[in-house]
């Protein structure tokens, strides 16, 4: 039972990682224009997330250094100071839009004004991070978030094209004119992006160290982050899915949640409507306590201060403390009334200019057997490790053209 | 490299203002207009459906129609802040009528949400904006 429970550490980090505010409205709009021919992307970034993850776990467990510890080792002091700003940065505002997100859901549940669901859920979700051990954050989140099933049995009821998706697998090098080209590649790299951020492995590396794991727990590692972020896959799948049913056909291109939302109730009653606002919800929560949470581990992780959830706040202030800021900010910046989906847009596109600097030092730790000894990466590792560290690359040079190019993804 | 990257994020914070201070719309931009005014359209159409067969809970309809008038609010207001190219002025104003159309709609259905006759008379209204739309779409 305790082995099953610990999966949700994965479901968690990736329902709260890739199925957050910006995949849930960014897949769909990709649907939307595109159909299913952006499959191979979401193929691609599951791979990426499941190697990058089982890797970092690995090395948090073997080398007990977590993220922002090889981000300090490899790329040094300033470099990886810059990163550290960055990267907390881009959790602040994916925090912000996160909780805008909720106050958004929790109005279409309640009818009660968005700025006291604001205040709400900001406290809310507070209280559960002080409250809560962190296996309990990540079980009451993962769990919850499974109701985000209900997208995936309303893509199948609404009976998907089989040989397109299959199609889709494929990638389009061109579109019809210089404009859908762009637009394809800009979606291709967002989704990319959107199933990489850098919260995910942040987050997943100091769970395992939360959760005392050890060499032994290295097969349930790889188990963890397969079945999480398959999971997370299979539910942006029914997402592309769900915009190719219902929204190609009659030339929607969806720009608000609320319209996201009603694609996964859309063949249901409003039962079905309560679910996926629900599962939307618990996955926009898990993100924002992702990200809020990140912003501590990094911060200490990277100037060696303790840390920890399951230790007394007092005992690690600096942690405490600046997980309280990111909520304290992110509700700040969330009430100034700046729409949600602007804001994920932008950590999606700037999330990819500095991802390479996360994922590199990863694979250089995991690759290295000083560190790791016996539990080094194999050659096979290593291969794919790199070939998708080369296309995180070139995803991230690609990132701001392909922005300024198409307006922010404007058909 | 810690100076190039901080050349790039001066550089992008130089950037993003001025791709959002679109005073002049290119043929390109206002054909990208038509296409989310359409869409806007069709989403409402498509709500208006879905209400209209029960399947929307109170507070969901409510909500949805707030988030859509917004959405169309922000457009309208973009679009009166901007100016068409020389010959596409027939377009454009084809266009700001029919957000301000589609404006007025999602307005007056907001206290309407529970009379079907209201709502099979707005999705009627609804229809001919989108073909007024394909009109300014296919003059451009």
């Amino acid at each position: 039972m305790k082995k099953l429970l610990g999966v949700t550490l994965g479901i968690m980090t990736a329902l709260g990682g890739f199925v957050d505010l910006g995949q849930i409205v960014f897949t769909t709009q990709a649907g939307a224009l595109f159909g299913y021919q952006l499959m191979w992307a979401i193929v691609l970034g599951t791979a990426a997330i499941i190697i990058y993850m089982e890797m970092c776990g690995r090395v948090a467990v073997v080398a007990q250094e977590p993220v922002f510890a090889v981000v300090h080792t490899w790329l040094g002091k300033k470099l990886g100071l810059a990163v550290l700003i960055a990267s907390n940065l881009l959790n602040l505002i994916t925090c912000a839009a996160e909780i805008g997100g909720i106050a958004i859901l929790l109005h279409l549940l309640t009818g009660l004004p968005g700025n006291l669901l604001l205040v709400a859920a900001t406290l809310i979700m507070g209280t559960m991070v002080f409250l809560f051990r962190f296996q309990w954050i990540e079980r009451t989140l993962g769990l919850s978030g499974l109701m985000m099933i209900v997208f995936a049995v309303a893509a199948v009821a609404l009976h998907p094209n089989w040989a397109q998706l299959t199609r889709g697998l494929v990638p389009k090098v061109s579109q019809a004119d210089a404009k859908h080209t762009l637009l394809y590649w800009y979606f291709a790299v967002g989704i990319f992006s959107a199933m990489l951020m850098e919260y995910e492995v942040h987050f997943y590396s100091s769970g395992a160290m939360e959760e005392d794991w050890t060499p032994k727990d290295l097969g349930e590692n790889f188990m963890v982050a397969a079945l999480g972020s398959v999971l997370g896959s299979v539910l942006t799948v029914a997402l592309l899915a769900l915009g190719a049913i219902l929204f190609l056909p009659r030339g929607v291109f969806p720009q608000i949640l609320s319209t996201a939302v009603l694609s996964g109730a859309f063949p249901f009653a409003q039962n079905g409507l309560i679910v996926a606002i629900a599962g939307c919800l618990a996955c926009l929560a898990g993100a924002a306590v992702e990200t809020a949470l990140s912003g501590g581990y990094n911060l200490c992780q990277f100037f060696n201060l303790h840390w920890g959830k399951n230790l007394p706040a007092k005992s690690v202030p600096v942690f405490t403390g600046t997980w309280v800021a990111m909520f304290v900010l992110a509700f700040v910046i969330a009430l100034t009334g700046v729409r949600p989906l602007q804001l994920v847009n932008i950590s999606i596109v700037f999330g990819m200019v500095i991802m390479p600097f996360t994922y590199y030092p990863i694979l250089r730790t995991a690759s290295d057997k000083n560190i790791m000894g016996k539990h080094v990466n194999s050659k096979f590792d290593d291969v794919i490790g790199v070939i998708m560290l080369v296309l995180i690359t070139i995803a991230a040079l690609a990132a701001l053209p392909l922005m300024v190019l198409t307006h922010w993804g404007r058909p | 490299m810690l100076k190039a990257i901080g050349a790039f994020a001066l550089g992008s914070i130089l950037v993003l203002p001025a791709c959002s201070r679109h005073k002049t719309l290119t043929r390109e931009e206002l054909r990208s207009e038509i296409i989310s005014a359409k869409s806007l359209a069709e989403e409402t159409e498509m709500f208006l459906d879905y209400v209209r067969q029960d399947r929307a809970t109170k507070y969901y309809a409510q909500g949805h129609i707030e988030y859509l008038t917004d959405e169309v609010e922000n457009s309208r207001q973009e679009l009166h802040q901007s100016s068409p190219v020389q010959g596409e002025a027939d377009a454009f104003q084809k266009l700001s009528a029919q957000f301000d159309a589609l404006n007025t709609e999602l307005h007056d259905l907001r206290g309407n949400l529970e009379d079907k006759n209201a709502l099979a008379t707005a999705k009627e209204r609804i229809e001919r904006i989108q073909r007024a739309l394909d009109a300014a779409s296919s003059s451009i």
